[in-house]
C-alpha cells in the first residue's frame, strides 16, 4: 500500500484519473468505511438516484440535450428512455435558454424537471432562467410560486477543452439567493445528494464533474437504499485531523485527500472537509474545525477572484478570528482562461503539491 | 343574462386555420360586467401613474390602460384553471384573475399587505390560486414559461390551456422567433384588441384549437396611447 502511495507521489498527482484511482483505491484500505465491499460509480450512482426517483413519483422527468435516444452525452441518463419512454424522457433542441424556460415553467405548475446541461459552460445561455425565473420567484411572490427543478450537469475543467468548455460556475451560482448549490464527490455523495435535490421544493443547481463519472467508490448497503438521502448544507469530514482544516468541494476532495497523505508522512494531520454543499455553506461544520486546528487551507478549481474560497476564507475571518494561528490560505485555479496545452493545463489547476506547499504554510514549516 | 348576439366590427384574420364567427353570443350582464372591470382597470391605472409621478410608486411601473378589452374578453372566455403568464405589464391580468384592487396599490407601494407582501413590487404580481403564474421582468422570458406551463398540462393530462402574453419588444428577443421562424406551421388570428367581444371570441376560440392541435398564435391590435 505505501508502494502505491509513493509511486503516486512521484507522478505528482498529476492529471490521469488512473493514477487517481490507484491512490483512491490504496486510501480506501486506509479509511474506516462501512464494511460494504460493494462499489459503484459516480456515473452508476447518478444514473440510480434519477432513476429511482422517477420511479417513486410520476412527476418527476428528465429534459436535455441528448438524454434519450443517445443514453446520454456520458451516459448519466442510460437506460431511462426505454423504461420511462418519451412522455418522461425529453430530447432537446440545441437551445438551453429555450428548453430552460420550459423546465421552469413546468416547475411553476408543479411538475419536477430534472434539467441537463451538457456542461455548464452551456448554462450561461438559459442563465436568466436559472436566477430570475428560478431563483427568484418564490420571493417575489411571496412564496405562492415554488420552483421544485434540478439543474444538473458536469461544471469545471475536464481534460483538454479549451477556455470555454472549462469554467466552474460553483462561484456565480452559489451567491444567488434562492438557489441550493450541491457539488457531490464520492458515488455515495452523488447518489444522496442527487435524490435529496430531486425531492427538494426549490431550485438546486448539481455540480458534478465529467472527470469523477468513471470513478469508483466503494458504497454502504445502506446508500445503496432507495430511500436513502443526504441533507443539503451538510458538510462531511472526509479525514479527521488536528493541525490544519483543508476545505474542498468536488474533485479536489480527492487530491486534499492526497496531499493529507503527504502531510501526515511529515506529521502533519489535516482534516479534510468535503463540502458537498456550496449554498447553504455548512459555515457552522467549518468554523468547529477551524476552531480546533487554528489553521486554514481552502480549495477549489475555479478562478480565485470572488470564488468559493473567498467566501469561506471571509467567514472564518468573521466567525473565528481570535482562533487563527495563521492567515487563511486559499489554493484556486490560476487567474486565466483554461489554457488549451497539457503541461498548461495543469499548471492552471491546484496540483496536490500546491494544496501541502499550503498546508506547510499555514504550520509555518515552510515560505 | 338573456343571450344577445353581437357581430365583431372588424373581421377576424386568420393564417393557416378557419377564423372563428363574427357572431359572438353574450348577454347585456356580461357586457356591463365588461364595462365595469374595464372602467376598474382604467381607473387604477390612471391612479397608478398619478402615485407613481408623485414617486409613491419606485422603480418601474408599466400600466396597462388601452388594453383593459384584452384581460376582460380573455377571462370571459377561459376558466381559472386555465393559466395565464405575462410579462411586467401586469397590474390588470392580475384584477382580470380575481386580484383585489387593495392587493395590487398595496404591492405598488410596497406594503406588506401587497399580493407579494412588498417583496415583488409593479413587475411582480402572482396569483397561483388562479393560475396566474406572474408578472415577469426580463423581456421574452414569459414564452418558454408559458410553453412550460402548457407542457405540464399536457404532461399531466389536464384539459387546460396556457396563455402566454407578450408585447413587440419580446416578438424580437430569440427564445421565440428561433422556435416559430424555423417553418411556417403555427396557425395564427389577427383580432381587433380594442373589442372585449371580439377577444373573447379568439380566446374561446385559440383555447379550442390548442387543445385540440397544438399552439397558436393571436395578435391582439390595441393601441395604448390615448
Amino acid at each position: 500500500m505505501w508502494g502505491i502511495l509513493r509511486r503516486s507521489a512521484v507522478d505528482g498527482g498529476g492529471f490521469s484519473a488512473s493514477s487517481l484511482r490507484r491512490t483512491r483505491s490504496a486510501l480506501v484500505s486506509a479509511r474506516s468505511y462501512a464494511s460494504g465491499s460493494k462499489e459503484m460509480t459516480v456515473r452508476d450512482a447518478l444514473n440510480s438516484a434519477i432513476d429511482e426517483e422517477m420511479s417513486a413519483d410520476p412527476k418527476v422527468f428528465v429534459m436535455g440535450e441528448e438524454v434519450g435516444q443517445y443514453q446520454g452525452a456520458y451516459k448519466i441518463t442510460k437506460g431511462l428512455l426505454e423504461k420511462y419512454g418519451p412522455e418522461r424522457v425529453y430530447d432537446t433542441p440545441i437551445t438551453e435558454a429555450g428548453f430552460t424556460g420550459i423546465g421552469v415553467g413546468a416547475a411553476y405548475a408543479g411538475l419536477k424537471p430534472v434539467v441537463e446541461f451538457m456542461t455548464f459552460n452551456f448554462s450561461m445561455q438559459a442563465i436568466d432562467h436559472i436566477i430570475n425565473s428560478a431563483a427568484k420567484s418564490n420571493y417575489m411572490s411571496a412564496g405562492q410560486i415554488n420552483v421544485p427543478i434540478v439543474f444538473r450537469g458536469p461544471n469545471g475543467a475536464a481534460a483538454g477543452v479549451g477556455a470555454q468548455h472549462s469554467q466552474c460556475y460553483a462561484a456565480w451560482y452559489a451567491s444567488v439567493p434562492g438557489l441550493k448549490v450541491l457539488a457531490p464527490y464520492s458515488a455515495e455523495d452523488a447518489r444522496g445528494l442527487l435524490k435529496a435535490a430531486i425531492r427538494d421544493p426549490d431550485p438546486v443547481v448539481f455540480l458534478e464533474n465529467e472527470l469523477l463519472y468513471g470513478e469508483s467508490f466503494p458504497i454502504s448497503e445502506e446508500a445503496l437504499d432507495s430511500s436513502f438521502c443526504l441533507p443539503i448544507g451538510k458538510a462531511k469530514i472526509e479525514r479527521e485531523g488536528k493541525d490544519v482544516t483543508i476545505t474542498t468541494f468536488s474533485k479536489m476532495v480527492g487530491f486534499a485527500l492526497k496531499a493529507a497523505e503527504k502531510l501526515a508522512e511529515e506529521g502533519i494531520s489535516a482534516e479534510v472537509i468535503n463540502l458537498r454543499s456550496i449554498r447553504p455553506l455548512d459555515r457552522a461544520t467549518i468554523n468547529a474545525s477551524v476552531r480546533k486546528t487554528s489553521r486554514l487551507v481552502t480549495v477549489e478549481e475555479g478562478f480565485p477572484q470572488h470564488g468559493v474560497c473567498a467566501e469561506i476564507c471571509a467567514s472564518v475571518v468573521e466567525e473565528s478570528f481570535s482562533y487563527l494561528d495563521a492567515p487563511v490560505e486559499r489554493i484556486a485555479g490560476a487567474d486565466v482562461p483554461m489554457p488549451y496545452a497539457a503541461n498548461l493545463e495543469r499548471l492552471a489547476l491546484p496540483q496536490v503539491e500546491d494544496i501541502v506547499r499550503a498546508a506547510k504554510r499555514a504550520c509555518y514549516r515552510s515560505k | 343574462t338573456t343571450p344577445i348576439t353581437i357581430e365583431t366590427a372588424v373581421p377576424f384574420e386568420s393564417h393557416l386555420c378557419d377564423a372563428p364567427s363574427r357572431s359572438v353570443e353574450t348577454s347585456s350582464s356580461e357586457i356591463l360586467s365588461f364595462f365595469r372591470d374595464m372602467a376598474r382597470m382604467r381607473r387604477m391605472e390612471i391612479a397608478a401613474d398619478s402615485l407613481y409621478k408623485s414617486k409613491l410608486i419606485r422603480g418601474f411601473c408599466h400600466l396597462y390602460d388601452g388594453q383593459e378589452a384584452l384581460a376582460v374578453g380573455m377571462e370571459a372566455a377561459i376558466t381559472r384553471k386555465d393559466a395565464i403568464i405575462t410579462s411586467y405589464r401586469d397590474h390588470c391580468t392580475f384584477l382580470g384573475r380575481g386580484g383585489e384592487l387593495v392587493d395590487a396599490f398595496s404591492e405598488l407601494m410596497g406594503r406588506k399587505r401587497g399580493c407579494s407582501n412588498g417583496k415583488g413590487g409593479s413587475m411582480h404580481f402572482y396569483k397561483k390560486d388562479a393560475c396566474f403564474y406572474g408578472g415577469h421582468g426580463i423581456v421574452g422570458a414569459q414564452i418558454p414559461l408559458g410553453c412550460g406551463l402548457a407542457f405540464a398540462q399536457k404532461y399531466s393530462k389536464e384539459e387546460f390551456v396556457t396563455f402566454t402574453l407578450y408585447g413587440d419588444g419580446a416578438a424580437n428577443q430569440g427564445q421565440f422567433p428561433a422556435y416559430f421562424k424555423r417553418g411556417d406551421y403555427v396557425p395564427g388570428l389577427k383580432v381587433d384588441g380594442m373589442d372585449a367581444l371580439a377577444v373573447k371570441q379568439a380566446c374561446k376560440f385559440a383555447k379550442e384549437h390548442a387543445l385540440k392541435n397544438g399552439p397558436i398564435v393571436s395578435l391582439f391590435n390595441a393601441f395604448i396611447k390615448f
